[in-house]
């Protein structure tokens, strides 16, 4: 891994951002996912009033 | 020959760094910068961000002659007047944090990072916040956390969270502090109840704990972070920026015009007078010292000029940015300046941060209703006064504000009046050692005088 920055990252703030990345990204892509099916449920309700 | 001078901040990276010629702005890029620049531009990611207005846009101006180690040479948007994070309102911070986390989400969606985050890359054009900073990007490699991440903590989470939970006064750690207000310093300041906050807690509090246990640690992690995990952190620090609100004080200007001693006929008045000074000078600049939220600002602005719109009150300023966005205000730019203490020269042999008073510099100074604030609540002299406004401008509009005005009355309520020369001749002999009066003219309906000054000595 290379790791060489242009400022100092800090290796407190690199260890971080590993610790909590996997927790975060879980959320992000479960939040996603939610929105996802929100969205393709509410265009899915949409059309079918169009079709009444 | 036009003579370059390089930008005395622009040091840091190996790159490139801006220069002027002829008072115009060019940045060069050197070889070392080629490989990044070109991804930049061939990504779709320069496009994208100029499109929405959150990169400064440029040409590329490279001559048919280029000095070895030089690639390119770009000129880019220019920017009317540079401000700093400290000069800025709590709103003004927080766009400025989210253009720039918008900004990286974009970069990592093409396969670019950012490579820092600095809050002074960010400048406020045409009302909004933009990156001035092409050379900010590199390639992502995979796997690789936000190295920015720290700084961007640092320069504008921490001072938000402080403004937002602690109080707005606390931007100006970020004049002591240039590289962002140390996280374990904000951990230290913030009350007990904003680590139920998950994002504060995580990005303020824990990160601070992290940096204490690692600092001594010369070895960076070689756990890595996958593309979801660093959106994840964007996505994080994105929702703890935006539900950091304004908090619901009151400063002693914040709602200033709701409370002043002027009739609406006089305030209609002075405001006639203000554009008829003005159309008389038409100016390209204006620096309003003491705006409060803005209101003659705005008369300026309307003739086209280019407005410095600086007042002390951190609320007044606020409302005064908020304005500006909502209204799409292209030519206004709302500062956070105390007139009696204003934003010195920073940072590296004092070159780093320019002083307020050396981007200040307009055409026309408006001072209104400020006078007695410098003169009694402060103490200058008012000869000191007009050697600084005449440092900033060859014209000035200044309103006089006598002791009779029940303003002053107030400012001399508790305290013994040593202000013998505080009268309109006072004034004006004080006055006539940097300018001539071109017109004076009662305020309607008040004991106030403004005043239209032209600087002596000097050509303008």
């Amino acid at each position: 891994m290379r790791f060489l920055a242009y400022i100092d990252p800090g290796s407190g703030s690199f260890a971080l951002q590993a610790a909590i990345g996997a927790l975060m990204g879980v959320s992000f892509a479960v939040r996603n996912r939610v929105r996802g099916l929100f969205s393709r449920f509410k265009k899915s309700s949409g059309s079918e009033k169009t079709e009444k | 020959m036009p003579q370059s001078q390089r930008e005395s901040s622009s040091f840091r990276d190996n790159r490139g760094f801006v220069y002027y010629e002829d008072g115009v702005v060019y940045r060069q890029i050197n070889t070392s910068g080629q490989a990044a620049y070109d991804l930049l531009m061939t990504s779709g990611l320069y496009e994208q961000l100029t499109h929405d207005g959150l990169l400064i846009a440029h040409d590329d101006v490279t001559g048919s002659k280029r000095p070895a180690g030089v690639y390119k040479v770009i000129k880019p948007e220019q920017v009317p007047v540079i401000s700093y994070p400290y000069e800025w309102s709590f709103s003004q911070l927080k766009d400025a944090a989210l253009a720039t986390l918008a900004i990286q989400t974009a970069a990592l969606s093409r396969g670019l990072t950012l490579r820092d985050a600095s809050a002074y890359n960010i400048q406020f054009v045409n009302g909004r916040p933009v990156l001035i900073d092409t050379l900010s990007f590199e390639e992502h490699t995979a796997g690789e956390p936000w190295v920015a991440y720290r700084q961007f903590c640092q320069h504008f989470l921490a001072p938000l969270v402080l403004m937002s939970q602690v109080d707005l006064q606390l931007s100006q750690l970020l004049r002591i502090h240039i590289d962002g207000i140390p996280l374990p310093l904000a951990a230290k300041l913030l009350p007990v109840s904003a680590r139920l906050n998950f994002g504060i807690a995580t990005h303020i509090s824990l990160h601070a704990r992290f940096q204490r246990q690692h600092e001594s640690v010369a070895e960076k992690t070689e756990r890595t972070m996958s593309q979801t995990s660093l959106q994840g952190l964007l996505d994080s620090l994105e929702r703890t920026v935006k539900q950091l609100k304004l908090p619901k004080t009151k400063t002693q200007w914040g709602d200033y015009y709701d409370h002043t001693n002027y009739t609406d006929d006089a305030m209609k008045h002075k405001g006639q007078l203000v554009e008829q000074y003005l159309a008389s000078i038409k100016p390209k600049r204006v620096t309003d010292l003491g705006s409060n939220d803005g209101f003659f600002s705005r008369i300026a602005a309307q003739t086209g000029a280019e407005v410095i719109s600086a007042d002390i009150d951190p609320l007044a300023v606020d409302s005064n940015y908020r304005r500006v966005k909502r209204d799409h205000e292209a030519n206004l730019l709302p500062l956070l300046v105390d007139l009696t203490n204003p934003s010195p020269a920073l940072g590296w042999a004092h070159h780093e941060r320019r002083s307020f008073s050396e981007r200040a510099s307009a055409d026309v100074v408006l001072a209104l209703a400020l006078i007695h604030h410098l003169a009694i609540a402060n103490n200058l002299p008012l000869e000191s006064v007009a050697d600084y406004f005449a440092e900033l401008a060859p014209r000035l509009i200044i309103e006089f504000v006598p002791k009779e005005d029940s303003q002053v009355r107030r400012l001399l309520a508790t305290r013994e009046d040593i202000f013998d020369t505080y009268t309109v001749s006072g004034f004006e002999a004080a006055f006539a050692h940097r300018y001539t009066i071109v017109a004076k003219e009662a305020v309607e309906g008040s004991s106030r005088t403004l005043y239209h000054l032209h600087r002596k000595g000097r050509t303008s």
